[in-house]
């Protein structure tokens, strides 16, 4: 009779079909990844680093100094939807977090994170009226006092950035070139001494460190 | 004469004809069962599935072009970006709408709809509108510096 071999072959067929369709589902599933929730954290991510941001001094450049005042509220801002919840953690620890975040898909990028600190020269002035800053600056405060003489000028590397004929006496604000060593030079008629400036400037530090955003939508 | 029973013309080698309609019914039987299996259940699941992750892509692809579009470079500008997407997903048409900062791709299947919100420079302004899948997806941005105004549009 072939009603039993019918029924193997009918059996067979099943199991094939069987595995051919758990085949698909896996490679299916496998396929399977958070399209939507990586492009947030892309972008956010992108917004957090762009040079337009309150918590950068540049492009990839983080203020150290204004990354607590970073709210979770400014996440939504940078273009996390409503309903999502996002970690952002800079070399390991978190900075911000705004919800819970169970398990949601990071995004890393290496920033510099850079903290400018406040240092002071008060040059004696030996036989000279040339001031180098030992470190490169964006901007220094010059306070000039003279005792005894008046400085008509003043110039950094040979460009006059502060002037006044009848003499200088008081705070200035000067900006400098980042990408040299500043020599700044004082023009008066006689000899400054000991007390008579004071330069404040702002070198920069910066430390390489990776940044983190978890996005779990 | 032989003395072998004869039956009527009628009964004549029936069993093998029972045997050959039962066969030909249980195949029948179970390529029906099979098909209706896999066409009501499997395969519109799958289909669904590879159309949701198709649609998700094809949202991101966007999303990635209008957000990359906006040039860094200060004044007046006047940019296009221009970026292949599919034709149709689950063998339908479909529509991007860009609207209060957010991409939404639209389907006539409702699995298939999803939604991101774009992260643009604030001097960015986002005009409504609606790009039909076909032909490429045109990002366009221009503007002074201070307002610069973005939309989608089909080439």
């Amino acid at each position: 009779m072939e009603l039993p071999a019918l029924g193997i072959a009918l059996l067979t067929l099943t199991a094939a079909l069987v595995i051919g369709v758990s085949v698909a589902q896996s490679a299916l599933g496998s396929a399977e990844r958070p399209t939507l929730e990586r492009q947030t954290a892309t972008s956010v991510s992108d917004r957090l680093v762009s040079d337009e941001v309150r918590i950068t001094h540049r492009k990839n450049v983080l203020n150290e100094s204004a990354v607590p005042d970073f709210s979770g509220r400014d996440l939504y801002e940078y273009g996390l939807p409503a309903e999502a919840n996002a970690t952002v953690r800079l070399g390991g620890s978190v900075v911000v977090a705004s919800g819970t975040v169970d398990d949601g898909t990071t995004v890393e990028r290496i920033v510099l994170v850079e903290d400018r600190h406040t240092e002071t020269i008060e040059p004696t002035f030996e036989g000279t009226n040339r001031v180098t800053l030992p470190r490169r600056t964006a901007t220094t405060t010059v306070e000039i006092r003279p005792a005894n003489t008046t400085v008509r000028r003043v110039e950094a590397n040979e460009r006059v950035v502060l002037q006044n004929a009848s003499g200088l006496d008081g705070t200035f604000k000067v900006e400098l070139s980042r990408l040299e060593t500043t020599t700044l030079r004082f023009d008066t008629p006689g000899q400054l001494t000991d007390g008579d400036v004071r330069i404040e400037y702002y070198p920069p530090e910066a430390r390489k460190t990776t940044l983190q955003v978890t996005v779990d939508e | 004469m032989s003395s072998r029973r004869e039956r009527p013309l009628g009964q004549r080698a029936t069993s093998p004809v029972i045997g050959k309609i039962l066969a030909a019914g249980i195949t029948l039987l179970f390529v029906t069962s099979m098909s209706v299996t896999l066409y009501s259940g499997v395969v519109p699941s799958y289909q669904t599935a590879a159309g949701d992750e198709l649609g998700e892509r094809v949202l991101v692809t966007g999303a990635t072009a209008i957000e990359a579009t906006p040039p860094r470079v200060g004044g007046a500008v006047e940019s296009e970006r221009s970026v292949e997407l599919p034709a149709t997903i689950e063998s339908e048409g479909y529509t991007l709408v860009l609207a209060n900062g957010t991409l939404r791709l639209s389907h006539p299947s409702r699995g298939i709809e999803a939604e991101t919100r774009l992260a643009l420079p604030e001097n960015v302004t986002v005009v409504g509108s609606t790009y039909h899948s076909g032909t490429d997806l045109v990002v366009r941005i221009d503007g002074p510096e201070q307002d610069r105004r973005l939309t989608i549009d089909n080439q």
